[in-house]
């Protein structure tokens, strides 16, 4: 077969300069990180500052590349796994995204959108510099203007409306949140009701569900090590946290668990089950009850949770005061209530076969507390009283005891980090009607979608509005009117649209405000991927590279592509040209905590958090680095690696301070709020 | 040491982070990929589900790929890995023709071929391909088959696996667990031309080119691919359009819903010219060889000179279409000066090189009298004209990709057109050249009998048992598909036929026989077209 030794011929050829001489003395080549044969997934970090491989589009030309590697997260979507961004030293671009080994949620491996992220990086159409609108809204002409003057404008006009108590006209308007606290302690300081999200159309329906359940709004399941995983939507291939539980799914499938799916769709995820129920969207609460049925029938229900943990007894009285009070009583008394709710009538409302339906309850009662379920978007979001989707799922946990179990099902607040911040304003003074209007007394998450029917109705009006990665006109049903609204001055006095990309609302802004990438700025994560708690460091890689390498820079957008900023540094300058002489109460909470009276600058916010985080300095010591170094070096923090059974821990004497328990129901409340 | 892929079926969920991942890495431009998954739905709902395939290069221990590489651009690594060589490359896009997956492409930025090697920049520093790398669910396996204790040789101990297309003999390196035969073999569902990228042809890869010169010159491009390929096709149709019914029963119905995007015809009518040119340049010569030998007919000296003549500017046509067809023409020369002398492409390179050169020696031989050395150099003049003639028969057997070019017969398909086009184009020089006593009728004859000769072995190509399906639907594209009509119609009736008619009953008269030569050349073309296109647009995958 073919040899790679050239010919006689060719040696010739290329001798006499006949053709190009491909034979040239090649320099030393590279060390392997391993034993001929044996592969490794990643350079050790000691040797990230200073990366040398060879160029893969020079193959097989040993042509030497040598990189800086930064660790961050993605924000393609909100599951923040770790990215590890390639800096080339020469050019000082990124070359590629991989993953972040010590992410304790992606474990070095992404999703498609991960390695794309230089696809946005280097999109010849991205908006590098802050634009102001020229001419009429949405005619398409912008000029350029410096983050100075964009600063003044809106802090200007802001200041005046807080001055005038027009705190109400002042609103910032999210659709990928992508960091953990960071606005409500920035709105808290403006003295705001502003927060708007996208929410109303998107989770509120399923975090209804569980709220009411259990006073957390999102369940964290334990895939990995679960016997049965329902889930009522595609979380293979979509939902949050796709890639980190798309890998603990397979894990679980791996080690014998079945797999059953709700979605109309052959989605990749329905590909995958064991049992695929396509229901008819919106009747998925009647597959559910019906399975609820089933445990109840034969027997599969927890009694030991049950009895403990279930209000069992007020219910009897409050509903059936002439029954005796007594466990089996309860349970027959469920018997009768879900009578109509036969695997029968499911398969009529929904499509699902009784069949199936019952081989899906049986599995779930064999699993017991290692039953894991989720359910995000889809059915809970797009159909009319969605939330008993979540409920009626959440009602299956509570059945099997599967709350909080190895393999189960956890509230979400588990297995999320609260950091700790420098400081935390009081509460606002305000309420703010365009979100949270009356007439909606029981709307969970702000009725978003109405603001601009509101402001058409001269209920109030926008004087200072920022959209964050967030597209209203692309993401609400009813668009137009959110571009009508968007024109007209008199219903928004300024909009800036804080984006990293071009969009449809930026279109119809006053200023079009270019925010970091993944690569380009700061974030702190932290998710319920799994039964543990851990924190991830979004950051800005040529930042971190310049910080590195001692160039010299004041704000992150001096060191990125163009003039693209991110919002952390964003709102402290904007704060304190709110605020210049800290006479409205706000430039207080953007003061260093380290430096007193002086500008907090991004790295000391940050600083603060890791040096208060359970476990981070004692990691970072036992390196020989300050925690922000440590976070900055690997990009991620396991808080906890394993987090089960919260509610079988016993209260501290601390912790009961200032509570007070309901001599009935059991339930211990502090500062009016409820916690079972 | 022995590199080598699974692919784990069980837990593929489809994603694509094996996809982009190789784009970040390789930099791969758009509209090609080294790796794709390819996804095929089978069974009817709500007993259906979608399956999913990672498709890249096998890494064959017996790489057709490497084999018909003229340049050794293409070539095993000591640890079995299949690397390239974009240096050596010229574009010849027989390695696409020969690779039974599908596994190349023609980079659009530098107009040579690629394809997935195993990360071998990175596997030279200890690290895994970037694929492996990406996987959520761990899914692709890399590793050392020879080392019994990777985790690629305990699973291949442990688990059923299959590869794709056993039967060609490649001994790929990538194994499937739970590889289902509705994705695995391409004939098992239609590809489906449904959406705008789902093929080459419209700009990208090889045809790239094509869509730049649109884009500069101001053409609409959009509408004008659309309109090449006629692709207005509504929902209804759509829906209408299913795959095969016996294939439909055969697989419960899979159908194939994403694939890379198809590559359309590589080898097109340069090879088609070509193939005519290098016939009626070795034909002359067999002609006059026969001639001379059995004493069959006599020439003139005129004859003798046009003969020269044409066979050596045939050759050059030839030449000249075969550097046309290279997308890195500038390279043309790497065939003879870089060879990989197992490849036909070399060996026919250098046969017709060694032709032109003998044809000239001939030459010269008759200008300076050399009458001691005839026999000798017209015996070797004629071994290489029949090298020259029958190579391709050679070069597409090497095309393993491509069943339908692996009959026996079609060396002797090139001989008999190479003789009925020597004759036919003699024919043609017979209007203003003496000819010498006997030289029609033999034209004639071999005409005649070339085109019995011909039909018979058309008629054993198509009628021959094939072997697998893909030949037995090239030959239903030849027989009742996409190409009967000019197969019928045009390399039959008008080709082969009209010809023969014209021969047998007015054969004598020599501006008859000459249009019946111009009628059998323009055939024989048709015929090239045919044999060279169809069995191209089967899909691989």
């Amino acid at each position: 077969m073919a040899s790679r030794k050239p010919s006689i011929i060719e040696r010739i050829a290329e001798s006499i300069g006949l053709i190009p001489n491909l034979h040239k003395e090649e320099p030393a080549a590279l060390d392997s990180l391993t034993e001929p044969g044996q592969l490794t997934n990643f350079p050790p970090p000691e040797k990230w500052d200073d990366w040398t491989e060879y160029e893969a589009k020079g193959w097989p030309r040993k042509v030497k590349k040598n990189y800086m590697i930064v660790p961050t997260t993605c924000f393609n979507c909100e599951s923040a796994c770790g990215l590890t961004a390639f800096i080339d030293k020469d050019s000082w671009q990124v070359r590629k995204f991989e993953g972040n080994p010590y992410h304790p949620a992606s474990r070095g491996r992404n999703c498609a959108k991960g390695p794309a992220t230089i696809n946005q990086i280097t999109d010849p159409d991205r908006i590098l510099y802050p634009l102001k609108r020229e001419g009429k809204r949405g005619e398409g002409k912008w000029t350029r203007v410096t983050w100075d003057q964009v600063l003044d404008d809106i802090a200007g006009r802001m200041r005046k409306a807080i001055l005038e108590g027009r705190n109400n006209e002042i609103a910032y308007h999210v659709g990928r949140p992508g960091h953990e606290g960071y606005m409500d302690r920035v709105l808290q300081s403006w003295n705001i009701d502003g927060h708007n999200s996208h929410t109303n159309v998107c989770s509120s329906g399923a975090r209804f569900g569980y709220a009411i359940w259990y006073g957390h709004d999102r369940p964290s399941p334990d895939h990995a090590n679960a016997k049965f995983i329902l889930l009522i939507s595609a979380h293979l291939e979509s939902g949050h946290y796709f890639n980190p539980h798309a890998q603990r799914i397979m894990e679980g499938k791996m080690n014998g668990a079945k797999l059953a799916v709700v979605d109309p769709r052959l989605s990749n995820t329905a590909s995958h089950a064991d049992y695929w129920m396509p229901s008819y969207p919106g009747t998925e609460a009647a597959v559910l009850l019906a399975i609820a049925k089933i445990l109840l029938d034969e027997g599969w229900y927890n009694r030991e949770y049950i009895e403990t943990w279930v209000n069992w007894d007020e219910y009897l009285k409050k509903e059936y005061p002439d029954r005796p009070c007594t466990f089996e009583q309860f349970i027959e008394t469920l018997r009768e209530v879900y009578a109509e709710y036969t695997p029968e009538y499911a398969e009529k409302e929904s499509g699902v076969t009784a069949a199936m339906t019952r081989d899906v309850a049986r599995g779930i009662g064999e699993a017991g507390t290692r039953f894991a379920s989720h359910n995000w978007r889809s059915a809970s979001s797009g159909n009319l009283g969605g939330w008993a989707v979540a409920r009626c799922l959440h009602f299956l946990h509570v059945l099997t005891g599967s709350v909080g179990t190895v393999g189960g099902t956890s509230p979400n607040t588990w297995n999320k980090y609260h950091p700790k911040f420098f400081d935390t304003p009081p509460a606002q003074t305000f309420w703010n009607e365009l979100h949270f209007p009356k007439e909606y007394p029981l709307s969970f998450f702000e009725p978003s979608f109405l603001l601009p029917h509101f402001l058409k109705e001269r209920r109030g009006f926008m004087d200072v509005y920022f959209s964050r990665v967030f597209n209203p006109v692309w993401t609400y049903p009813d668009g137009f009117t959110w571009i009508e609204a968007f024109s007209d001055e008199s219903m928004f006095g300024l909009h800036a649209a804080l984006t990293p990309t071009w969009s449809e609302t930026a279109f119809f802004a006053d200023y079009v405000l270019p925010m970091g990438l993944a690569s380009e700025r700061h974030d702190l994560n932290t998710y319920e991927t799994h039964a543990g708690v851990w924190i991830a460091f979004r950051q800005p890689v040529f930042r971190e590279a310049a910080r590195r390498t001692g160039k010299p820079f004041t704000y992150t957008y001096e060191v990125n592509p163009g003039e693209v900023w991110e919002e952390d540094e964003f709102w402290i300058e904007l704060s304190w040209r709110i605020d210049p002489d800290g006479s409205m109460g706000i430039r207080k909470h953007f003061e260093s905590p380290y430096r007193p009276g002086e500008k907090i600058t991004v790295d000391e916010y940050y600083q603060y958090i890791f040096e208060n985080t359970k476990g981070l300095p004692a990691a970072a010591a036992a390196e020989g680095m300050t925690p922000l170094d440590f976070m900055r070096k690997y990009g991620a923090f396991v808080v906890e690696p394993s987090v089960y059974d919260l509610h079988l821990k016993e209260l501290s004497a601390s912790q009961m301070e200032d509570t007070s328990v309901d001599p009935i129901s059991g339930v211990i409340t502090k500062k009016g709020r409820g916690s079972a | 040491m022995r590199y080598g892929f699974i692919i784990d079926n069980r837990k593929c969920i489809g994603c694509h982070a094996c996809t982009t991942a190789c784009k970040a890495e390789h930099e791969v431009p758009v509209g090609v990929n080294r790796t794709w998954v390819k996804q095929v739905e089978k069974g009817e709902f709500p007993n259906t589900r979608r399956l999913f395939s990672v498709m890249r290069c096998n890494h064959c221990t017996d790489a057709p790929c490497v084999e018909i590489c003229p340049v050794t651009a293409l070539y095993f690594r000591d640890d079995g890995i299949v690397d390239f060589d974009k240096d050596r490359c010229i574009g010849c896009k027989s390695c696409m023709q020969a690779c039974p997956y599908d596994a190349l492409y023609i980079d659009p930025q530098t107009h040579t071929a690629a394809k997935c090697n195993y990360c071998a920049h990175r596997v030279d520093l200890g690290l895994e391909p970037a694929c492996v790398n990406v996987c959520p669910e761990h899914a692709i396996i890399s590793g050392d088959m020879e080392n019994p204790e990777s985790e690629i040789s305990i699973l291949l101990s442990q688990q059923v696996v299959s590869v794709r297309k056993a039967a060609k003999g490649t001994q790929p390196n990538l194994f499937y667990i739970d590889g289902d035969e509705s994705s695995l073999n391409p004939v098992a569902t239609e590809r489906h031309d449904n959406y705008f990228w789902s093929a080459q042809t419209r700009g990208v890869g090889h045809y790239a080119k094509n869509t730049e010169k649109m884009a500069y010159s101001g053409d609409n491009m959009i509408q004008a691919l659309l309109e090449a390929k006629g692709h207005t096709i509504g929902a209804t149709e759509l829906a209408s359009s299913g795959p095969v019914k016996s294939i439909d029963l055969l697989m419960g119905g899979a159908r194939r819903v994403y694939d890379s995007p198809d590559k359309g015809i590589l080898w097109g009518w340069e090879v088609s010219a070509y193939v005519l040119t290098k016939a009626v340049s070795a034909g002359v010569f067999l002609l006059l060889f026969l001639a001379w030998i059995f004493g069959w007919a006599e020439y003139t000296p005129e004859t003798f000179w046009w003969i020269i003549g044409t066979g050596l500017v045939f050759l050059g046509a030839t030449g000249l279409f075969l550097v046309k067809d290279l997308d890195r023409p500038d390279r043309f020369l790497n065939v003879l000066l870089r060879p990989q002398w197992n490849s036909w492409l070399v060996r026919g390179g250098y046969s017709f090189t060694i032709y032109g050169g003998m044809l000239t020696l001939v030459a010269l031989a008759a200008f300076f009298q050399w009458k001691a050395l005839q026999p000798v150099l017209w015996w070797i003049t004629m071994a290489f004209a029949l090298l020259t003639a029958v190579y391709t028969a050679f070069l597409f057997a090497q095309a393993k990709g491509r069943d339908f070019w692996q009959s026996p017969a079609l060396a002797l398909h090139m001989l008999v057109h190479s003789l009925v086009a020597g004759a036919a184009a003699l024919s043609i020089i017979a209007l203003w050249t003496e000819s010498g006593p006997g030289w029609l009728p033999f034209l004639k004859t071999v005409m005649l009998a070339g085109i019995v000769g011909n039909l018979a072995t058309v008629l054993v190509e198509l009628t021959i048992t094939h072997p697998t399906q893909e030949a037995k639907k090239t030959v239903e594209m030849i027989t009742r598909g996409r190409y009967s009509n000019l197969f019928r119609w045009g390399a039959i009736a008008f080709g082969n036929f009209l010809p023969l008619a014209m021969l047998a009953l007015a054969g004598d008269n020599p501006l008859i026989a000459a249009m019946a030569g111009l009628i059998l050349l323009i055939g024989i073309y048709i015929m090239e077209k045919i044999w060279v296109e169809a069995p191209q647009r089967i899909s691989l995958v």
